[in-house]
């Protein structure tokens, strides 16, 4: 880009806009966490998830991540709530969404097993409402200074969601959620008992159906809303897709963020009338306004780029990433696998004295449940095993799993000693055994012959 | 004219939901998974609460047999393995009635190992050994493993024993007829209905399930945990799968009477019927989303008649064929392995009895 193309790109991004949907999305999604701080502390997870477990399934770099006990964690939440709650009500809003990302980012990289995709997308907007101002309206104790937000702070926000967006529907190429309808075949069966659709929600071509309409979904609604001619069909169809994802599934307030964050994609003064019954006070006028500041926008177009990075690292990755995970998490490919497992170990101190152990019984049931299929974690528990040996060992894995509805085959190599294998390495796991094609038998649970 | 784009696309959409929903052969059906848990509560799970509650019965009236009117020790042994057989093919269904509080029958009826020296001490004391006296002793002092230890007592018993043991041999089996009858009520409809938790979880007084699928979930969870604890404590426990490989013949089920293998086959015998039904129906094999996977139910017969050979070879029992020919336990403990996965991950996965949503939330 010449320079002059940077500076009228620059201009164009700073100018002002009407500050009343970066207000409005503030307010609802501080209010959203606030509901969502409380609901975590009253369904009892504090203690079963982030206390009471005695070992922690963690993550790369933040392997030193370790829980408060009871009641300082308590503490923790309450403190996370009443930064929402500031957040919502504009009570030094940027102070109150970096305390608030904070405290909830710790808690999340305290268990990785407790990884939601929505959880971290929690973590990327309350970063960005610290970063960029959105306290002009509709906030009791704003900062100093009137400056409206810039059409760069708006599309900063809408940027972040159509990553998500993007990612989320191109992840859903695949046969199995195009052809087969899976694993939404897998889930909607379980609806059965339902009045009047659950009978219909139990056959694989209304699953299939589903599975369209959920990519199409993803690939364009934040489009339709932006278009005009489009936006009101779509804020409906919005809202019945993400009120049925979450009628149908459980997945808390993942709806609600999302419904909450398309109204980012409506124009930038859409609850203006709102606003301006509860916060007459005048703004400055909506120009002239000095340009960003080129540390933001190199920091916004670096957020930008590094958003995109982050999902295609699947690819440096060899096989199929629904199977082998490698660059799964935070890569937005959200309700795509159905994975079931059996998983259990062997640790030998020599060839043939092996202790066999069900990882079951030391492990909660979320625990349990994850890492049975998610090679990392495998691999991290091998780790914790021969640790807690009291003479050096190797561990085997003894993995079978089954992705959505294929015949379970094993996942781990055998015959390789996960205690030898790096913890923390972005190289691929050659010890994952490759997916087979859906209609090969020849490797099922009987017995390992190579890979 | 400028909602016509939009107007069409809503309706092509209609067009091809309504093209695609009537291309198909079939209406939408009921709901296989009452249909097929009806079947196993008729069929599967009822019957063997009735079997055993008869077999106890049988052996108490022939344990009072041998030592009140001098029949034939022998007789007493067949029935308690006949009660034994019968208990083990309900022992998947350790839910329920089998574990809650107050009644908590499943202990009470078969903790294992039998702790010989809690017998002992009780055969040498002089209390009173009564049915109604052992109901208020410890799970040790009762049960299955303690008539199996008083029926094949491992030292010859002293004369002057012979008799309070026989008292008790009588009173374990009246505390295990008892229990038996018990857990036969808590399941039975009319009585305490557990059957109709189970079947019909919306319309149960007791809720301990909240739908059907929660039902299911807990039968085919039930019946894959059945098969790893057979592997981990029956298999794995004395082969040496917790000391480095040293065998642990003590270890065993059922150890003297030497019918460990004939436990673990009647825990199979549950699992067989659970997947194909007894009689007259075909339990979950029935499900239409098994159906459409045949290759999946051959699958499970191999496996299953797999494991049974496994364990039919293993010679001459298991405490010395664990150390004498641990190759061959082993390969039981695999074959069950397999049809463990089968159950466990390709069942549950293919019925969703488990999602992949955490406790937590989803996704």
């Amino acid at each position: 880009m010449t320079a002059m193309g940077t500076e009228r790109f620059s201009q164009a991004m700073s100018a002002p806009i009407a500050p009343d949907s970066l207000a409005m999305f503030r307010v609802l999604f501080g209010a959203l966490m606030v509901f969502a701080t409380a609901r975590f502390v009253s369904m009892g997870w504090v203690e079963s998830i982030l206390t009471q477990p005695g070992y922690h399934f963690t993550y790369t770099g933040f392997r030193w991540v370790e829980p408060l006990s009871s009641a300082p964690m308590y503490g923790v939440f309450l403190l996370m709530g009443l930064s929402a709650l500031c957040l919502m009500l504009g009570i030094k809003a940027r102070a109150a969404a970096a305390l608030f990302f904070v405290l909830f980012t710790w808690t999340e990289l305290i268990e990785k097993a407790a990884y939601l995709n929505h959880y971290y997308l929690v973590s990327l907007l309350s970063a960005l409402l610290a970063l960029v101002r959105t306290d002009q309206r509709l906030a009791l104790w704003p900062e100093q200074g009137a400056r409206r937000p810039a059409v760069a702070h708006l599309w900063l926000f809408r940027s972040q969601l159509m990553v998500v967006y993007a990612f989320a529907s191109l992840a859903k190429w695949n046969a199995d959620w195009l052809l087969r309808g899976e694993p939404l075949a897998i889930w909607l069966q379980a609806h059965h008992h339902l009045a009047l659709v659950g009978p219909w929600l139990a056959r694989r071509e209304v699953a299939i159906m589903m599975s369209w309409a959920g990519m199409l979904f993803d690939a364009c609604i934040w489009a339709l809303i932006l278009y005009p001619r489009t936006r009101r069909p779509a804020l409906l169809v919005a809202l019945a897709f993400h009120v049925s994802v979450w009628a149908l599934f459980p997945i808390g307030v993942f709806s609600w963020v999302m419904l909450v964050s398309l109204t980012l994609f409506l124009p930038a003064r859409w609850p203006e009338r709102l606003s301006r019954v509860i916060h007459k006070a005048p703004l400055s006028p909506a120009a002239p306004e000095k340009p960003l500041s080129r540390y933001f926008m190199a920091f916004a177009i670096a957020w930008i780029i590094i958003q995109v990075l982050v999902p295609l690292r699947s690819l440096a990755y060899p096989g199929h990433v629904s199977w082998s995970e490698q660059g799964f998490r935070f890569s937005w490919r959200v309700m795509l696998i159905e994975k079931t497992g059996r998983l259990e170990y062997r640790v030998c101190s020599a060839p043939q004295r092996c202790d066999r152990v069900y990882p079951r019984e030391q492990l909660t049931r979320l625990q349990h449940k994850m890492l049975v299929t998610q090679p990392d974690m495998i691999l991290e528990y091998a780790h914790k095993l021969a640790g807690d040996a009291d003479q050096p060992v190797s561990v085997f894995a003894d993995s079978f799993v089954s992705l959505n509805a294929r015949p379970a085959q094993r996942m781990i190599d055998p015959t390789i000693d996960l205690a030898a294998q790096p913890l923390d390495t972005w190289r691929a796991r050659e010890w994952i055994v490759e997916l087979r094609p859906r209609h090969d038998r020849s490797g099922s649970a009987r017995s390992w012959h190579g890979k | 004219m400028r909602a016509y784009p939009v107007r069409l696309a809503a309706l092509l959409c209609c067009a091809m939901s309504l093209t695609i929903c009537s291309c198909s052969e079939e209406a939408p059906q009921a709901d296989p998974r009452e249909a097929v848990l009806d079947a196993l509560a008729a069929d599967v799970i009822m019957p063997a609460y009735d079997d055993f509650e008869a077999a106890a019965s049988e052996l108490a009236l022939a344990a009072r047999a041998q030592c009140e009117e001098g029949g034939e020790r022998e007789a007493t042994r067949a029935a308690w393995r006949k009660a034994r057989v019968a208990y083990k093919r309900t022992e998947v269904f350790a839910f329920g009635p089998a574990v809650d509080y107050p009644e908590r029958l499943g202990p009470k009826l078969d903790f294992w190992p039998a702790r010989a020296p809690s017998i002992e001490e009780l055969l040498a004391a002089d209390t009173p050994l009564t049915a109604q006296a052992l109901a208020m002793m410890g799970a040790a002092q009762r049960g299955l493993p303690v008539a199996e230890y008083l029926l094949w007592p491992p030292q010859p018993t002293p004369s002057a024993q012979a008799a309070r043991q026989c008292d008790y041999l009588v009173a374990a089996s009246g505390d295990i007829q008892a229990n038996a009858a018990a857990l036969a009520r808590a399941w039975r409809p009319g009585e305490g209905d557990y059957l109709g938790a189970l079947t019909d979880p919306v319309g149960a007084k007791n809720g301990a399930f909240e739908d059907v699928q929660q039902s299911l979930s807990e039968v085919v969870n039930r019946m894959a945990f059945t098969l790893e604890n057979i592997r981990k404590e029956k298999l794995g426990r004395p082969l040496g799968d917790e000391t480095q490989g040293m065998p642990q013949p003590d270890k065993t089920e059922s150890p003297y009477s030497h019918h460990a293998i004939q436990d673990i086959q009647a825990n199979l015998d549950m699992i067989q019927w659970l997947f194909h039904g007894r009689e007259a129906t075909r339990g979950l094999s029935g499900h239409p989303r098994l159906q459409a996977r045949p290759e999946l139910i051959a699958r499970f017969d191999e496996a299953l008649s797999s494991a049974r050979a496994e364990l039919a070879a293993i010679s001459p029992d298991l405490p010395a064929a664990v150390s004498s020919s641990p190759q061959q336990v082993r390969a039981a403990h695999e074959a069950i392995a397999t049809l463990q996965t089968l159950i466990q991950v390709d069942l549950i996965g293919l019925l969703a009895l488990t999602q992949s949503f955490n406790d937590s939330d989803g996704d």
